[in-house]
Parts: C-alpha cells; sequence; structure tokens
C-alpha cells in the first residue's frame, strides 16, 4: 500500500504544471484551463503523466468534472483516487 | 459570519442602483443605435431585422429587476415567469412550442428518474427530421411560401436550440443526473437569448448555468455590466468607423474597378477586421446580458485579431463553440488515443474542424435555405484546410512541449507582422478558397428562404 503525501503530491504537479505552461503564471486554485496554462494540446501530456505517476486512470467524466482544472483540484483528485491503492 | 472584505448593505444598495442606472443607459444606447439603423442586434442569425427591440429590451430589463432581488425558488421562478414573457413578446407560437418540446424532452430523458441520454439524442434527431420534412422547400415551396412562420420556426430552432441540446445531452451523459424541469426549461427559454437570438455567439454549459440560477452574485453582475459597455463602446467605434470609412463599399469598388491593390487592401479590412469587430460587439453585448443576469459566461471573444497565428485565432475565436467541440470530439479521441498523442492530435482535430464543425453547422444551413441545395461547400473545404493548419501547428507545440522548449515572446513589430499574416490566411482560407469553391462549384447564394418570398429558388440554382 502506498500512501501519498500531499504536500509530494502539490509540488509534483505544480512543477509538472509549471513545464507545461512555458512559463505563465498561476496560483494553486487558479483554473489552469481557463488562463490558458493548460490547453487541449497540454491535456494529453496531463493526463498520461497522472496515470503513468499515480498509477490511476483518468476517464473522460473527470476531464468534464473539472477534476483537472486547478493544482487544487488535482490534489485533490490524486489523493481521492489512490486512496487504499 | 461576517466576511472580511464584504461590503457592508449601504454600500451593496448603492452599487446596486448605479447598476441599475448604468444597465438602463447601456440598454437605451442600443436602442437608439438600432432604431437609426446604426447597428444590426441579429448577430450571426439571418432573421429578419425587424425584432420589436424596444419592447424586448424592456421584457429583460424587467426579468432581471425582479429577479436580481429574489432568492432561490423565488429567483427561479421569477426568471422562468420573466423569460416567458419575454420568449412570448419575440414570438408567442415559438415560445409555446418551444416549452412544449422542452417538457416532452425533459420527460424523455428522464423518465422514471433515470437517465437515458440515448432517448433524448433520438428524441432530438427525430424532432428535426420531422422540422427537416416540414420546412423542405423541395417537397412543398407553395405551403411554406403560404406559411412562412413554420420554415421561420424550424430555423429558430435550429439556431437557438442545437448546441444546448449538445451540452445537456453531453452532460447527462457525463454526470448521470436528473436535472430539475424547471431548470431545463429556463435553459431553453432563457430571457436574453429571445433579445438577441445566440446562435454560437453565446453557448453556457448547462451545469455552470444552473448554478447560476441559485443567487445574485454582484460580482458577476459587474463583469457582465462591463462587458456590455464593452460591446456597447465597440458598436460605436464600429459606427463611426464606418461613417469615414466602409471597407466592404470600397472593397466593391475597388471590384468593380479591377483594382488589384485596392481588392487586396479593402477585403483583408474587411473580412478579418471589420467582421470580427462587428462579431465581437455583438457577442460581448449578448454575453454581458447573460452575466449581469447571474449567470457564468466567459467572453465568447478574446481579442481574436492579436493572434499571431491561426492555432491562436482558434483558441481566441468563438470560445464556447470551441470549447463545446473540444469536450464533443476532441476529448473522446485523446482519452482513446492518448498513448500515441501525436494521432490523437491528429485524428482530434479531424473530429474537431471536419466531423463536429460541420456537422453543427448543417441544420443552420439547411433551414436557412429549406434545402440541402446547394450543399455548405465552403465550410467544408474550410475546415479541412484549417484542420491541416492546426494539426501541423499543433504537433509541432506538442514536440517542443515534450522537449520542454521555451521560445521567449516575439517583440511587438514580429507580433504585428504575425497577426497581419494570420488575418491575410483567414482571409484566403475562408473567403477566397471557401466561398470561391462554392461560387465555383454552385454560383450564387440562393435567397434565404426564411426572408424572401421566392418560391422557386431551388428549381432556378439546382439539377
Amino acid at each position: 500500500m502506498s500512501i501519498r503525501m500531499p504536500d509530494d503530491v502539490r509540488l509534483q504537479l505544480r512543477t509538472l504544471l509549471a513545464e507545461l505552461s512555458r512559463g505563465a503564471r498561476f496560483d494553486d486554485a487558479d483554473d489552469v484551463f481557463a488562463l490558458g496554462v493548460v490547453r487541449s494540446l497540454q491535456l494529453i501530456e496531463l493526463i498520461t503523466w497522472i496515470e503513468d505517476t499515480y498509477r490511476l486512470e483518468v476517464a473522460q467524466r473527470d476531464v468534464f468534472d473539472g477534476h483537472l482544472r486547478s493544482v487544487d483540484r488535482l490534489v485533490a483528485f490524486v489523493l481521492e483516487r489512490t486512496v487504499g491503492s | 459570519m461576517k466576511v472580511s472584505g464584504a461590503p457592508s448593505p449601504p454600500d451593496v444598495q448603492l452599487k446596486g442602483s448605479r447598476a441599475i442606472g448604468a444597465v438602463m443607459v447601456l440598454v437605451a444606447v442600443l436602442c437608439v443605435l438600432e432604431a437609426t439603423g446604426s447597428v444590426q442586434l441579429g448577430g450571426w442569425s439571418e432573421l429578419d431585422p425587424e425584432q420589436p427591440y424596444g419592447v424586448l429590451f424592456a421584457a429583460y430589463l424587467a426579468t432581471w429587476l425582479v429577479a436580481r432581488r429574489a432568492r432561490g425558488g423565488a429567483r427561479r421562478i421569477a426568471l422562468l415567469l420573466g423569460s416567458l414573457g419575454t420568449a412570448c413578446l419575440f414570438d408567442p407560437w415559438f415560445a409555446t412550442g418551444s416549452v412544449a418540446w422542452v417538457v416532452m424532452f425533459h420527460r424523455v430523458v428522464f423518465a422514471g428518474r433515470r437517465v437515458r441520454p440515448g432517448w433524448g439524442l433520438a428524441f432530438t434527431l427525430a424532432t428535426f427530421i420531422i422540422l427537416a420534412i416540414a420546412c423542405s422547400r423541395d417537397l412543398w415551396p407553395e405551403f411554406l411560401d403560404a406559411h412562412r412562420g413554420l420554415g421561420r420556426w424550424g430555423y429558430l430552432f435550429a439556431i437557438s436550440y442545437t448546441f444546448r441540446i449538445a451540452w445537456l445531452l453531453h452532460q447527462v451523459r457525463m454526470q448521470r443526473a436528473v436535472l430539475p424541469l424547471l431548470d431545463v426549461v429556463l435553459y431553453f427559454v432563457f430571457a436574453p437569448f429571445f433579445v438577441i437570438v445566440p446562435y454560437m455567439l453565446a453557448i453556457p454549459r448547462c451545469d455552470r448555468f444552473c448554478a447560476g440560477l441559485d443567487g445574485h452574485d454582484p460580482a458577476i453582475e459587474q463583469s457582465g455590466i462591463r462587458l456590455l459597455a464593452w460591446g456597447v463602446v465597440l458598436t460605436s467605434a464600429a459606427v463611426v468607423l464606418h461613417a469615414f470609412y466602409d471597407p466592404h463599399a470600397a472593397w466593391l469598388d475597388s471590384l468593380r474597378a479591377r483594382d488589384a491593390a485596392g481588392i487586396a487592401l479593402h477585403s483583408l479590412w474587411s473580412y478579418p477586421v471589420d467582421a470580427t469587430l462587428r462579431t465581437c460587439a455583438i457577442a460581448a453585448i449578448l454575453v454581458g446580458m447573460v452575466r449581469v443576469m447571474g449567470i457564468e459566461l466567459g467572453p465568447s471573444f478574446q481579442r481574436p485579431l492579436l493572434a499571431t497565428s491561426i492555432a491562436e485565432f482558434w483558441r481566441r475565436w468563438n470560445t464556447h463553440f470551441r470549447d463545446l467541440l473540444v469536450e464533443l470530439f476532441y476529448v473522446p479521441v485523446v482519452m482513446r488515443l492518448r498513448r500515441t498523442p501525436e494521432r490523437a492530435i491528429v485524428v482530434g482535430c479531424i473530429a474537431v474542424f471536419v466531423v463536429g464543425s460541420t456537422l453543427f453547422h448543417l441544420p443552420k444551413h439547411y433551414f436557412r435555405y429549406g434545402s440541402i441545395y446547394p450543399p455548405n461547400l465552403h465550410i467544408v473545404v474550410e475546415n479541412i484546410v484549417m484542420c491541416a493548419i492546426v494539426a501541423i501547428a499543433l504537433v509541432r507545440e506538442a514536440r517542443e512541449v515534450r522537449a520542454r522548449i521555451v521560445r521567449p515572446p516575439p517583440g511587438p513589430l514580429r507580433s504585428a507582422l504575425r497577426a497581419i499574416r494570420t488575418w491575410i490566411v483567414l482571409l484566403v482560407v475562408v473567403q477566397y478558397l471557401g466561398y470561391g469553391s462554392q461560387f465555383a462549384v454552385f454560383g450564387e447564394r440562393p435567397p434565404i428562404a426564411i426572408q424572401e418570398r421566392t418560391s422557386s429558388h431551388v428549381d432556378s440554382h439546382a439539377r
């Protein structure tokens, strides 16, 4: 059983988004899609990275529900999905 | 509990009276501009510009004034009654038919408290087929000439509801939750959309629309007023500009004189710049009116003329339609092909541009003419070429993202030159390749059936 620390997950996701955004500034609560930090192009990279790193599956509904829209929501999503894994 | 930074009640009251005054003034300016013929509030719909705008704006304002003081269920009732009133002033038969259709649609999708998006899609397709047969000028042109309201209702249904039906069914498919009938009715008959028929200029997501029905958020209202004001400023700027220079008229003069330099210059200003300015103005007014009502809806256009590439242009242009296409066509492809990213991008672009966009343009095209003839070849050509340009750009960009390559932003001169290059590509693809192909193959466009009293337009161009 792996236990994920929220701060580690936050740091990893923040780093990934900073790399994908190519220098754009954003806060943890910001909607990174609305800000253009993550576009439909980077969505593929974001999804595959999350799936590979945290060994979980992202579904279309997760995209629709906005679980990937901010660092805060991403952290909550990853922690919720990896609990007990 | 007092929230830090929250305004005190008198402050709210003061801002409220300012808000009312500001909206009244802006709407009055719009009514004057419309009454003098300086502005057409039809947007991308091609309805006769003879709507009673003064009355419709008054109904919209009355709905807003009552609803902004109410909360919860009372606010929903106020919005519903005001919206129905506005709809009836717009067209009582269409309003009645719309409500009846929405109630049936709701019963089909949520019968027995179950969620059946597939049935909803089938019901929608059946509605379109019935309307298409009823509004076919190939089958009964004389009857449609005698009953012109029928063709207009088919057209209104297509341009008003197609995108909202798509969002609603997509949400139902994703979330599998039953939506209240009242919310669904309001989603379809919302007052601002009977002042300016939305077509593609404002397509709210159903879940975000419903979230805005619960309460009056002054921040959203204020931003709506700012957007409304921006729309009035853009409209006024276009009116003033046209007083000195009408690029379309100048372009036509150049065409007649066979002046190649004049044609190039005026067409570049007429199509991408002037058309964009006018469209952005109407869109800002419409989205502003929706936000004034407390519904969160982002601007439809984000300074598209500043785009330095075609891929960037489509991120700034008509963002609600783009979001819908991305959710419905791009994301499913990406989810399936995400392990082969470049293939996912190319197939995703084909799904968005060639399949999605062409599919969504079809109903408007059909009901505009009452016939599938002439086919909208220009949209197909435009979409195929745009798809190729955007797919190539996105694949290159994806490689840079994967390699973590960061390019410094271009300077102002280079940005300006790239923006002009983007305008030229747009002009060439949309006007010359798109409409040029249409004209070359099918000749001059027939008159719009819902406006012109010509029953023989199909015969004169077809077969």
